[in-house]
């Protein structure tokens, strides 16, 4: 039998089982938490986020938007009549600005806030790997660490992004209120579409980035460095390959993307141009070429979607201890160590290479030298950075003589285009066909401003010597055969001393000229960027500086070339609104060009072209200038409205057979406008004075 | 049961754990004592999953606790310093305590042993003592209604009548079978008044895992006094001595066996005078840990 205190103890001892058969149970089969829930008490303890975020939106946002409506109402002007001239001016004038605020001032701020928000949001909503109170507490939770990893990211894209919405919302209702009399309404909805695409790839981009480099650090102060290690050394890296190319490759041949478009790679700032670019709307042209904008873009995307992968891996395999330690990551110490090290040696050759005149002979054996000597001090300096000690200096000498050798290896294959990349030739029988985009030099155009021509494909001179302007946005398709010869023609590039020659099928490199030849004494050249279409895969884009007179000739003479100018039809912006002729060179006299005649002279200028176009018209121009023709023309709505005229030249370089502009400018003479013109330039020394040293200010002012 | 096979853990090159082997088992309040830096922290971290292993591995009821939710419910661990959210109330901690453990945390037992601990729930927690946080930490964790509660140093800084009554509520608790406390500590008198298991660690590796009654038996404290040399002599020959301390005739002697084996040794040498006594977990500990070397002797030399 036995005794009530035992039997007691086996009750106790069966109930306990029973808990714990129960709780057991329980937690096999409702182990999982609720997403929403863990949201909830995420959010709970990170309102101070959510009050800055919403605080700084709204001011951001319907404040300002406000106090420059409050504005604009002040300064707008009332008609006394009912001037329907001048209602419609001040309308488009409202217009105008309501344009500014929506397309540049909302745009703008919205991308600071997205920025400045990632960084709040980033480090806050991750603030725990920092603390290793915190960090023990929330890792010794429940959670698989991928779902805490989702929890603090959601919530932090929500802190964000709900007051983003409310105060654009606002924003866009305020403006829309005030533009509903001028019939705008659609466009400043689409507008706040745009901007929300905008922002929310800026925020997302950036968060992502922050998210990586705060995974990757123990500390807000290496988080911080982290932030800016990721974000540009990703430029350091392209710029420093860029010049590589660049000084080892003969500049006959580029990178598929130039230096300014690798830039943009960096998330930081390519998810901020982007974003600009895509929530002041349709402004690609203002800043990148279409296909740069869609690359840069797919590569924002690409490289962000990584951040994030990257950040969740690091974060789920990251050890709590590193919360104490700063960064102990080792992977990433190495990371940090050999990438700067080897940037550093290099970085250090390109000086050493900008102070030594000749790439050949001890120039090589001096770049190895630097480029050994300084990326094992860049190591040591870093490790010894990380190890508080200028002991640690060599405690990494394996990786470090590993590193100054890659350092070396990276400049023995460009000095020696070990790549072959340099020499490469497509072979004639892969070439599908081509687009070249021309850069050609005619008629001493040396203008450098753009604007974009509304409704159609390209760009107009802003200021410019020239109205048949070709430039490289125009391309021109080419048959196989001519990209074969453009491929293999003689190239030129320029070196410290002169220029050469480089013949691409024999290898034969020539010197040409040195720069202390006089400009007569240099061979012809002209710019290509071919695209050519492979048959299997794609090629690269390559830059050529032709110097095959042969080649060019026939590329300008290829089919549908001449149909690449502009013609501008009269009323059309960039259309001449006045002109005037100067006659006598810097000092000499201009006379006004009665209107009438500005429709004359130019058909006749456009047909002189049309007419007359050739290689030896293109070709010559430089030769044969009679006289200037300077006009001021408007090139946007923006122009228009404020008065803002420009101004240009039309170089007329008749030749005696051109009837009709002989014929003009015979009628201005008859008519008094002009004394005299000639078209003998060469012999008139006032004019080539002048039209070397002229400028538009003087004549204009 | 917790059971722990092989595991190493070091910080760069400190190793705090290595290859650490015992069973924790359930249903009884288990001590970890341990050297300064022996690595009880780390292997309570390593327990609760926020530390991962480098080598072995560590089973609660059978399964791998790294990364594995359903097992890391039910386990609750209270640090030496547990972190609050800044101006967060109780209630709020109980409330994110709530929703981690859905399934076992009650919120009517929080509230009851708040208001049996006179513990504001609705005052903000960064206005609490460092005792009164203590209290906090160590009520969320019996409300989480996990089984195993791991504490660090959790003792430390509560007063004695809070102690007691902390003590009592793990011994209710784990009478009722529903938790295990695994309380780490260097306070061993505290240990020794609740611990029925106990495990002793030193410099990363275990010296001893035993049921505290088995460990007393398997070592004692004798005062003696011989008349001559040889009767010292004889009991440190047949005996396991692993310390001995001399006052003037009386001797000390620190003494691994089995009390009446020892005490027929002893009494075969016809002693003036001698007294078998039990030691205490702190003697225990000191004893053991001496024989590794952890003595500070020569200190006041």
């Amino acid at each position: 039998m036995t005794s009530p205190e035992s039997q007691n103890k086996d009750n106790v001892t069966e109930n306990a089982m029973a808990i714990n058969e129960f709780i057991n149970e329980k937690t096999k089969k409702e182990s999982g938490i609720s997403m929403l829930g863990l949201m909830k008490e995420d959010l709970k303890h990170r309102k101070w986020m959510l009050v800055i975020s919403s605080v700084v939106q709204f001011l951001a946002g319907p404040v300002i938007v406000l106090f420059w409506l409050t504005t604009l109402k002040k300064n707008a002007v009332y008609p006394s009549s009912y001037d329907p001239e001048m209602i419609g001016m001040i309308r488009q004038s409202s217009m105008a600005f309501f344009h500014e605020i929506i397309s540049e001032y909302i745009p703008m701020m919205q991308i600071v806030i997205a920025v400045c928000g990632a960084l709040i949001t980033g480090i806050g909503g991750y603030r725990h790997l920092f603390n290793r109170r915190m960090t023990d507490m929330v890792n010794s939770l429940p959670l698989k660490r991928e779902k805490q990893f989702a929890v603090i990211y959601l919530n932090g894209f929500l802190i964000w992004f709900v007051p983003f919405l409310v105060s654009l919302a606002i924003s866009i209702a305020i403006c829309l209120i005030r533009a509903y009399g001028w019939g705008i309404g659609g466009e400043i909805a689409l507008c706040g579409l745009y901007i929300i695409a905008g922002s929310t790839l800026c925020f997302v981009a950036c968060y992502n980035l922050i998210i990586l480099a705060v995974s990757l650090s123990g500390t807000i102060f290496n988080a911080l460095v982290n932030i800016a290690f990721i974000g540009f050394d990703l430029i350091l890296g392209y710029t420093i390959l860029y010049v590589l190319c660049e000084h080892f490759y003969s500049n006959f041949s580029r990178l598929a993307v130039d230096f300014q478009d690798v830039m943009w790679l960096s998330t930081p700032i390519s998810s901020c141009v982007c974003s600009f670019i895509i929530s002041s709307a349709q402004k690609i042209g203002d800043f990148l070429d279409k296909s740069i904008f869609a690359f840069t873009l797919a590569m924002t995307i690409v490289i962000s979607v990584l951040n994030l992968v990257l950040a969740l891996i690091i974060y789920s395999k990251r050890k709590s201890e590193e919360s104490e330690s700063g960064v102990s990551n080792k992977p990433y110490r190495f990371l940090i160590r050999t990438i700067n090290s080897i940037y550093a040696g290099l970085l250090i050759v390109f000086i050493v290479m900008a102070l030594l005149p000749s790439r050949y002979g001890s120039g090589a054996v001096w770049m190895v030298f630097f480029a050994v000597v300084f990326s094992v001090l860049a190591f040591g300096l870093i490790d010894s950075a990380h190890g508080k000690t200028f002991k640690a200096f060599f405690s990494h000498w394996k990786q470090m003589i590993a590193t100054a050798a890659a350092t070396v290896l990276i400049l023995v294959v460009f000095i020696n285009d070990l790549t072959g990349y340099d020499n490469r030739i497509v072979s004639r029988s892969n070439l599908n066909g081509a687009i070249i985009r021309y850069d050609i030099d005619f008629r001493n155009d040396s203008s450098v401003d753009y604007l974009p021509v509304p409704g159609m494909e390209g760009y107009i001179r802003y200021r410019g010597n020239n109205v048949i302007s070709f430039y490289e946005a125009r391309n021109t398709e080419v048959s196989p055969e001519l990209a074969y010869r453009i491929i293999t023609a003689d190239k030129m590039y320029w070196k410290a001393g002169g220029g050469y020659v480089y013949d691409p099928v024999d290898k034969k490199i020539v010197k040409t000229w040195s720069y202390e030849d006089s400009a007569e004494e240099r061979p012809y050249y002209d710019h290509l960027y071919i695209e050519a279409d492979r048959k299997v895969g794609p090629d690269f884009c390559r830059y050529y500086n032709i110097a095959d007179p042969d080649v060019i000739n026939d590329l300008i003479m290829s089919e549908g070339f001449k149909e690449k100018y502009f013609k501008l039809e009269c009323g059309e912006l960039g259309y001449p609104e006045s002109m005037k002729i100067n006659v006598g060179g810097y000092d000499g006299e201009n006379y006004v060009i009665p209107d009438e005649y500005i429709p004359m002279i130019m058909e006749a200028y456009y047909s002189d072209f049309e007419n007359n176009y050739s290689v030896e018209y293109l070709d010559e121009p430089k030769e044969q200038v009679v006289l200037q023709l300077r006009y001021r023309s408007y090139y946007s709505e923006d122009d228009l409205l404020n008065d803002r005229y420009s101004t240009s030249n039309i170089s007329v370089y008749p030749i005696e057979d051109d009837t009709r502009t002989m014929a003009v400018l015979e009628e201005l003479v008859r008519s008094g406008v002009i004394d005299w013109y000639t078209w003998e330039a060469r012999n008139n020394p006032d004019l080539n004075d002048w039209v070397t040293y002229y400028e538009d200010y003087e004549l204009y002012d | 049961m917790i059971e722990i096979k092989g595991v190493s853990k070091s910080y760069d090159d400190i190793k705090a754990l290595n290859n650490v082997s015992f069973d924790m088992p359930q249903g009884q309040v288990f001590g970890l004592v341990g050297t300064n830096g022996a690595g009880k922290s780390t292997l309570l971290r390593c327990i609760c999953g926020v530390c991962k292993p480098d080598f072995g591995e560590i089973l609660i009821d059978g399964e791998s606790v790294w990364e594995n939710p359903s097992v890391k419910e039910k386990v609750f661990f209270i640090s030496d310093d547990q972190y609050y959210f800044p101006g967060s109330t109780p209630l709020e901690m109980a409330s994110y305590y709530g929703t981690m453990y859905p399934n076992t945390f009650s919120m009517d037992r929080f509230r009851q042993l708040m208001e049996a601990l006179s513990l504001d729930s609705r005052r903000r927690i960064q206005t609490f003592s460092k005792g009164m946080k203590k209290q906090l930490s160590i009520m969320l964790g019996i409300a989480s209604g996990c089984k195993y509660i791991l504490c660090d140093e959790t003792f430390d800084g509560l007063d004695p009548v809070v102690r007691q009554a902390v003590k009592r509520l793990f011994i209710h608790d784990m009478e009722a079978a529903l938790i295990t406390p695994v309380i780490a500590s260097h306070n061993l008198r505290e240990l020794e008044d609740i611990c029925e298991y106990v495990g002793l660690l030193h410099k990363g590796g275990v010296i001893l895992s035993k049921d505290l009654g088995d460990m007393k038996l398997g070592i004692f404290k004798v005062q003696a006094v011989f008349k001559d040399e040889t009767g010292l002599e004889t009991v440190k020959k047949n005996c396991e001595v692993i310390a001995e301390e001399h006052r003037g005739s009386l001797i000390t002697l620190t003494i691994r066996g089995q009390r009446t084996e020892l005490e027929n040794i002893i009494t075969s040498q016809l002693p003036v005078f001698y007294e078998v006594l039990p030691l205490t977990l702190e003697e225990i500990f000191i004893s053991e840990t001496e024989v590794l070397g952890y003595d500070f002797a020569g200190i006041t030399k």
